[in-house]
Formats: C-alpha cells, structure tokens, sequence
C-alpha cells in the first residue's frame, strides 16, 4: 500500500530543499504574493458588509459566496409586488362599484327611471326648455 | 481540533474566526503553490495569476467548508488552473506560431540552464559558501521538477510536498491511486538520478 521506505525518505530530502528554496523565496515575491492573498480574501469579507437576506441560514458553503438562491430574490420580491398591485386594483374596482351602487340606491328616482328610454326623452326635453 | 467543531455554528464571532483561518492557510500555503505552478508553467507571471485564481476561487466557492478540506479543494483547484492556462497557451502559441511565420527573425528558446547560474541576491543569511551550496541544491532540485513529465511532478509533489494521501493525490489529479504510486517513484528516481550526474547525494 505504501511507498518503500527508501524512497519516500529520499522524496521527504529532496522536498526539505524545496522548503528552504520556498522559505528564502524573493521579498518582492513574497509581497506580490501576500497582495493575492489579500485580494483573494476580499472576496471573503465583501459580502458580509452587503444586504444578505437570501443567504441568511441557506446553507454551510453559501454564506459568503453567490448563492443561486441570491438570485431568485429580486424575481421573487417582484412577482410578489406585482400581486399586490392586481390584488390592490381589484380592491379598488369593488369599492369604486359598491360607492355608486349606494349613490344610485339613496337618489330620489327609483333605480328603473335610468334604464327607461321615455325618462331620457323627457330628461332632454326639459333640459332643453 | 476545536476549531472543526466550533465552525459547526454560525455566530458572527465563529465567522471571524473562519476569515483568519482562510487566511492563515493561503499564507501557508501560497509560496508553496507559486513554486508549483512556476515548475509548471515556467513563468513568474502567469505563476502569480494562477495562484491569485486558484486562492480566489478558494476564497469564493468554498470558503463555507471545514478548514481540514481545504489543502485537498486547494490543490484541485491549482491543478485545474495550471491545466486552464496550459489551454489557453497552446491556443495563444497557435497563433503565434501562425503569425510569426511571416516575421523574419526568430524567437530566443528558453534555457533552463541560464537561470540556474544566475546568482540569487535575495539571500542575505551570514555564511555565503553555505547559502550558496544550498540554493544551487535547490535550484537543481527545481530545474529537474520543471524538467519533470507534467503527471509525474503534480503527483511527486501533491504526496510528498502537500503532504496529501494516496487517495487524495489520485482525487485531485483526477487517477488511480495506483497510477499515483508509479508516478510518484519514476519522479523521485528522476530526481535522485539527475542531482547524483551532477554529483550531489540528495
């Protein structure tokens, strides 16, 4: 199962040089390497400063990453709107019909004069005069 | 040890906490993983892009994960990325070759050699024959990896570089654990055969 002794402790040598090559590695590497290492890590923490509402308790690997979840949010929030706009319309539309409903039903004049086509003439006549 | 458990939990202090050890393994491991990709792709550019790539998709994608997976996710995603800029230089050299064809001079070849007789000034440690013994040791060490077949050098140096398992070794490279165990010892006598031509006993 395992490598022969001789060769894995010949390969452990050979990669304690490389430790050491690393370990004495160019200043100005190193600095180029810790700015990766930095902007890598902003992608860590930039989204814990931002509006998380659809990450929030997910799961274990989408807290700081783009969630496809985060994704659905703003479709979501928008259907969402959009059922509140025909349901408020509708809402609307009822009482606009019930107010003139009640409006014709307190007039003087039975509700059948409106739909009596000699009231009309009538009307007109009158108003003409 | 503790720190596996308590990252079960989210709080924002337990977050925190999870920020440092990201952060304290990319500095592990970052230098380690520029010398790969340097063996690999044989440029200190396209070297420090890909370890940016490889820490950022770390840092993005799995950054959520147990710490203890992360040398294992890290070195995948390295591999892959060293493999991606493989791709895109065989379609950049295609059309170089296309293009250069109609320019009269020719290209300067890469010499290996060159770069072993270039002293390193950045080492500045008090006994110079001794520095110096050591960093060509090195830099014979390097120059026979970078010589290397691409399979053997991931495998040679995942196992015993990472420190990963067998099994582990053949996950991120995407093999056998069998093919692992030959690559890995047709590397180490590669090595062990070009540091004794030049007569150095590793």
């Amino acid at each position: 199962m395992n490598e022969p002794t001789n060769e894995y402790g010949l390969a452990k040598k050979i990669t304690r040089h490389l430790d050491y090559g690393v370990a004495n590695l160019d200043n100005r590497l190193q600095h180029r390497l810790q700015t990766a290492r930095q902007r890598a890590l902003k992608a860590y923490a930039e989204p814990r400063h931002s509006f998380s509402l659809a990450g929030a308790g997910y799961g274990h690997g989408s807290r700081h990453s783009h969630s496809p979840f985060r994704a659905w949010v703003p479709l979501a929030l928008l259907v969402l709107g959009l059922m509140f706009v025909t349901y408020w319309q509708n809402t609307q539309e009822m009482n606009d019909v019930s107010e003139i409903d009640a409006h014709l039903l307190a007039q003087d004049l039975p509700v059948h004069a409106f739909i009596d086509n000699g009231f009309d003439t009538w009307l007109e006549g009158s108003s003409q005069e | 040890m503790i720190r596996y458990h308590v990252k079960e939990c989210y709080s924002g202090t337990l977050q925190l906490a999870t920020f440092q050890e990201l952060s304290k393994f990319l500095a592990e491991v970052e230098r380690r993983a520029y010398k790969q990709a340097l063996f690999a792709v044989r440029d200190e550019h396209g070297a420090l892009d890909i370890v940016q790539d490889s820490m950022l998709k770390l840092t993005e994608k799995y950054s959520g994960k147990p710490t203890e997976e992360f040398p294992m996710l890290f070195q995948r995603i390295l591999q892959n990325t060293i493999r991606d800029y493989y791709r895109r230089q065989k379609v950049r050299s295609l059309w170089t070759t296309l293009l250069s064809s109609f320019s009269p001079h020719q290209e300067e070849e890469y010499d290996p050699l060159e770069t072993l007789e270039v002293a390193d000034d950045s080492n500045k440690i008090h006994r110079p024959e001794e520095t110096l013994a050591r960093s060509q040791v090195v830099k014979l060490i390097e120059l026979a990896l970078k010589n290397l077949p691409a399979r053997q050098r991931e495998a040679f140096l995942l196992r015993y570089w990472e420190e990963l398992d067998v099994s582990q070794t053949a996950a991120a490279m995407g093999c056998s654990e069998g093919s692992v165990k030959t690559h890995c010892s047709r590397a180490t006598h590669a090595v062990a055969a070009f540091l004794k031509s030049k007569g150095i006993e590793p």
